[in-house]
């Protein structure tokens, strides 16, 4: 009785807390439509202020509670608020899902990027509870804290507050109203900026609340743990379908009480050694349950006119172009980089692999994904227990799996290439008897012994592709009935999920597999001691494990063959299927496509790219932890760097994953340096290192956001003008130039910061001068189209602009000529 | 209100390509004309939602010029846009609620909407989305009727709703102008609004090709939807 008291309590305390984040939430949500995805992230930002006004020994420190309190509450949060409404969300009306959902993500990281900065040393910071430790009251024998009382009143009293302001002042009805209709609420004479402003102070309020009342709860401050707490509260808002507040409420306690009882019944973990961490996880396993019991949305046809993005496809010949190109260039650096930065931009191009996913899933099909990293980690952890962390001799078994995996696989794929049965059960055998061959010619499933392999063999990351293939369909079918941000979240319960009970996970496997392990058990250490060392690959005869310029080539082999597939895939009539069912689902659903066949094979496809581009990268890291590189955190800056880059673009996956994995690092290198160089200016080149090292990847998702299409688009616009007649000389000199440079290095003339120093400026230069240019010219061109041809008689070239000018088909005259023969 | 040469759009793609219009206190203006004719436009260049490249908007002969929707609608503009205007997920009470923002009291709104409207009385807390077509209409003309505006402005006012309520609609529009309110309405049902109307136009192309008496004007509508010129019908 004792026990059910205490843990009741608990649960109601943590649950008010929920319960507190989430109402902000919905507020926010309900009066801007903007998902706050750095919600968590302001709660755990104004606990560190307020532990710093409160505690801190040095800067300020010592404030009396009230006032640190009212302080950080009136002051510190709806500054936040506005700030954040003024400057980022404001821009987000009549953007896309995708762009709604980043930009929210960039300010998350930013806010946790900032707080490590600011609180970087890693000194303990333990935050008492209000009226300290022992201030406490009794039912019975059980004890109640004055803390978790004043938790659970404040929860109270500011429900009814909520309550009461939006629906019984005008204000807060108005602010409702902005959500439905902001143009009609102007010619009603009210003020949207208005109401906007004040929803996300108030927003920002409730998560300091919940920020400063979680935190005494969570021993020492700790930044990714207190944010992930408040992520919690997603779950209770979607309880209340993100705007009922008493809904809300409610889960938030359900929430509280269903943790603090899973804690109780399993002794805090001790009772069931596999679900020891499930207590972490059970928030967003509730959040994933929800969000698939979640009455079905109505198909709906989005009205592609409101969106400004637009995706070029580009032809397989060119495709191969540039892939050819792009391992012949990544060659040619690999014979002046040194090893560190051939390290540090394979790691970009790993990154870039598990882009690669995201281009198909979000960019081609329009799916949200926000776990791409927990696919990539699945592969990696497959990929290590089949090669060397089972530590059996594998054999016919290992061929076994890798048939059934296989087979399954292709019966989850291929479906949706529209083939007819016979063709389909032909296809799906095809490619089960080529895995099999693949694993039996690159392992040689002889059954000699393979336990002391020291290496990653080929049939391991097909094993890890299959693997992560086939977790991607399992999530996704629950999750085939969502879309839009509703889709991202239950992917982000998911890698949130995988991080608790996958990578926290100590627990070694033993399974009886038939076929392995003469008739033994097989053991799997499934994350060993919280790191797992991954063996470099040693096929094709070379080794990779010292030879860090093979594993890049291999790295950037494998991104361009499955970015030429991808294209392949993209032109082809699953890919325009694809397209189809991102632009309108109505429409598809109307013509008779069958869109389940379709989302499960893209999702089985994308989570296979992943997990084997997962499997690689870890590779050439050696070793992966639990808290990197896999991470949901780390997931979330890659998509919203890919997002930025151009998710619909091959070239937005490679430059997503070089910004996440080399360039930010690349750069702070460099500032580092700097300071070394001059020591007279060390503060300032610190300060600029500790820039780029933490906020860097957020800085460029909220500067960069606003364009639908991405970086790549317009890169890409710059290097096409380059190709045109009248840069020739432009482009000769730029390729000359880089040449040279790379020369230079190659004979040791200049040493590596050099080349990079001239290298990257050039590159970015000569696509920015041509434009230049090109607008220079189209000022001088600018004459009045109805003037043209009165000074002087047309040529092809002005009918040519005439028609392109006015829309019209373009058409060369030759072509005319030719068909009137 | 006046509009004196107007020429506007949508971004790079210009709708309106100088129209001129004219309405007087106690005047009922029907704007008609087949789709994208730039009627809509009108309608929302005159409540300021849509920015003016050249011309000028007036009221009371003042130039609009950087005055916000909010400000208009609280001078007395009352624009009722395309769609139902409302807001779905507000009770109808708090609907009533946003239209204080124009200045008038709620008192007043309510009594004018529930005298008029009495079914809308017995639905107060009611989601306005749950609402029948003709109710949300109802509830969107309840602005016009409280709030006193000097100039009311409706778009597509029948839309979607049964001929009936329609006629019911306009009924209440006729005793509304003969306060002394000015009227704008912009409608392709054409017969309904031409009965109540005392001056209409016809907007093709961004362009009001004919203005005059709406009895007269009828006769041309058919072949403004048509596309039919008066030639090509004395040759028939």
């Amino acid at each position: 009785m004792t026990e059910l008291v205490t843990f009741t309590v608990v649960g109601l305390a943590i649950g008010s807390i929920y319960s507190i984040a989430s109402a902000g939430l919905v507020v926010t949500y309900t009066t801007s439509g903007i998902f706050n995805f750095a919600h968590g992230a302001i709660g755990m930002f104004t606990a560190f202020i307020y532990w710093q006004l409160r505690w801190d020994a040095g800067w300020g420190g010592q404030w009396p509670a009230p006032i640190a309190m009212l302080f950080v509450l009136f002051v510190v949060a709806p500054i936040i608020g506005i700030f954040l409404q003024l400057v980022v969300m404001r821009g987000l009306e009549g953007t896309n899902e995708t762009t709604k959902l980043v930009i929210p993500i960039a300010v998350m990281l930013a806010f946790i990027g900032g707080t490590n900065w600011i609180w970087q040393d890693l000194e303990s910071r333990i935050p008492e509870p209000f009226f300290g430790r022992e201030s406490k009251w009794s039912i019975g024998d059980a004890y109640i804290t004055t803390h978790q009382t004043i938790v659970v009143v404040t929860a109270l009293l500011l429900a009814l507050f909520l309550k009461f302001l939006l629906t019984n002042t005008r204000i807060g009805i108005t602010m409702r109203a902005v959500v439905d209709n902001r143009e009609l609420v102007q010619l009603n004479g009210g003020k949207p900026d208005f109401a906007a402003l004040l929803s996300w102070a108030i927003g920002a309020m409730m998560a300091a609340v919940a920020g400063i009342l979680i935190s005494p709860l969570l021993g020492s401050l700790n930044v990714l743990a207190l944010t992930l707490l408040v992520v919690n509260a997603y779950a209770a808002a979607i309880f209340g379908r993100l705007k009922n507040l008493p809904l809300t409420f409610m889960g938030g306690l359900v929430i509280g009480l269903a943790v603090s009882y899973w804690n109780w019944l399993s002794g805090t973990g001790r009772k069931w050694p596999w679900l020891s961490e499930l207590r972490s996880a059970i928030p967003v396993v509730i959040l994933f349950v929800i969000l698939i019991l979640l009455p079905q949305e109505r198909l709906r046809g989005s009205s592609l006119a409101k969106y400004r993005e637009s995706f070029k496809v580009p032809t397989i010949k060119s495709s191969i172009t540039w892939g050819a190109i792009f391992i012949i260039f990544i060659s040619a650096l690999t014979l002046i980089l040194e090893n560190k930065w051939e390290f540090s931009l394979a790691k970009g191009i790993g990154f870039a692999i598990i882009g690669l996913s995201m281009v198909l899933l979000t960019g081609y099909a329009g799916e949200i994904n926000l776990a791409p990293l927990a696919f990539a980690g699945i592969g990696a952890i497959s990929a290590y227990q089949f090669d060397v962390g089972s530590g059996v001799e594998t054999g016919a078994g290992f061929a076994t799996l890798a048939v059934f995996l296989a087979a399954f696989f292709g019966y989850l794929v291929f479906p949706a290439f529209g083939l007819a049965r016979a063709r389909l059960w032909g296809a799906v055998s095809v490619f089960t008897i080529g895995v099999l061959g693949l694993v039996t010619i690159f392992d040689g499933t002889s059954g000699t012994g393979i336990a002391s392999r020291e290496s990653m063999s080929f049939s391991g990351l097909i094993v890890a592709a299959l693997i992560a293939g086939a977790i991607g369909a399992v999530v996704a079918v629950p999750a085939l009935r969502l879309r839009g941000l509703y889709l991202g979240l239950a992917t982000f319960a998911f890698a949130i999920f995988v991080d608790k009970m996958v990578y926290k996970q100590r627990q070694t496997l033993s399974l009886d597999i038939p076929f392995i392990g003469d008739g033994k058990d097989v053991t799997f250490n499934v994350f060993n001691n919280g790191a797992l060392n991954i063996p470099r690959p040693g096929f094709f005869g070379i080794d990779f494990r010292k030879n860090q310029s093979a594993m890049l080539i291999l790295l950037t082999i494998t991104f361009s063959l499955i970015a030429i597939l991808l294209v392949i895939l993209r032109r082809s009539t699953y890919g325009r299927q694809l397209s189809a069912m991102k632009d309108s689902p109505a429409a598809c659903a109307t013509l008779g496509l069958n869109m389940l066949k379709l989302k499960l094979s893209v999702f089985t496809l994308a989570a296979a790219i992943a997990g084997f581009g997962g499997a690689l990268h870890a590779s050439n890291l050696r070793a992966i932890q639990e808290d990197a590189p896999f991470t949901v955190f780390e997931g979330l800056a890659l998509f919203m760097l890919t997002v930025v880059s151009g998710i619909g673009y091959i070239s937005g996956a490679l430059i997503g994953g070089i910004l996440y994995g080399t360039a930010f690092l690349v750069m702070g290198d460099f500032w580092d340096k700097l300071a070394n160089d001059w020591s007279s200016f060390d503060w300032l080149f610190t300060v600029i290192h500790d820039f780029f090292i933490f906020l860097g990847p957020a800085m460029a998702g909220i500067g960069l956001g606003r364009n639908p299409n991405g970086i790549a688009a317009q890169i890409f616009d710059g290097y096409r003008i380059l190709k045109e007649e009248s840069n020739r000389t432009l482009l000769s000199i730029g390729v000359a130039a880089t040449t040279c440079f790379w020369i230079f290095r190659i004979t040791d003339v200049i040493d590596g910061w050099t080349f990079l120093l001239l290298f990257v400026p050039t590159l970015l230069l000569c696509p920015l001068i041509a434009e230049a240019k090109k607008k220079d010219l189209e000022t001088e061109k600018m004459h009045p189209l109805e003037l043209i041809g009165i000074d002087h008689s047309y040529t092809d070239q002005i009918v040519e602009d005439l028609n392109k000018e006015l829309n019209l088909p373009f058409s060369h005259p030759k072509d005319f000529e030719d068909r009137s023969h | 209100m006046q509009l004196v040469e107007v020429t506007a759009g949508y971004g790079r793609i210009p709708v309106l390509d100088g129209v001129n219009l004219e309405l007087q206190a106690g005047d009922i203006y029907a704007l008609l004309g087949p789709n994208g004719g730039g009627k809509s436009t009108t309608l929302k260049v005159c409540s300021r939602q849509i920015g003016i490249s050249t011309g000028e908007l007036r009221v009371s002969g003042q130039s609009m010029e950087g005055i916000n929707p909010e400000i208009l609608s609280k001078v007395g503009i009352c624009t009722i846009p395309e769609g139902k205007g409302i807001f779905p997920n507000l009770s109808v009470q708090e609907n009533l609620v946003v239209m204080t923002h124009t200045g008038a009291e709620l008192d007043e709104i309510e009594t004018a909407t529930f005298d008029r409207f009495p079914q809308l009385a017995t639905r107060r807390k009611q989601l306005a989305g749950t609402l029948s077509g003709g109710e949300q209409q109802m509830l969107a003309m309840s602005r016009a009727l409280g709030t006193n505006p000097k100039i009311l402005l409706l778009d597509e006012l029948s839309m979607g709703l049964a001929p009936k309520i329609v006629k019911d609609l306009y009924e209440i529009v006729h005793q509304i102008s003969e306060e002394g309110i000015g009227v704008l309405v912009v409608e392709q049902f054409a017969r309904t609004v031409l009965g109540v109307s005392n001056k209409a136009g016809i907007m093709i192309n961004g362009k009001i090709v004919r203005e005059g008496d709406p009895n007269e004007l009828e006769e041309e509508l058919s072949a403004a939807y048509l596309g039919r010129r008066e030639k090509d019908r004395s040759e028939q």
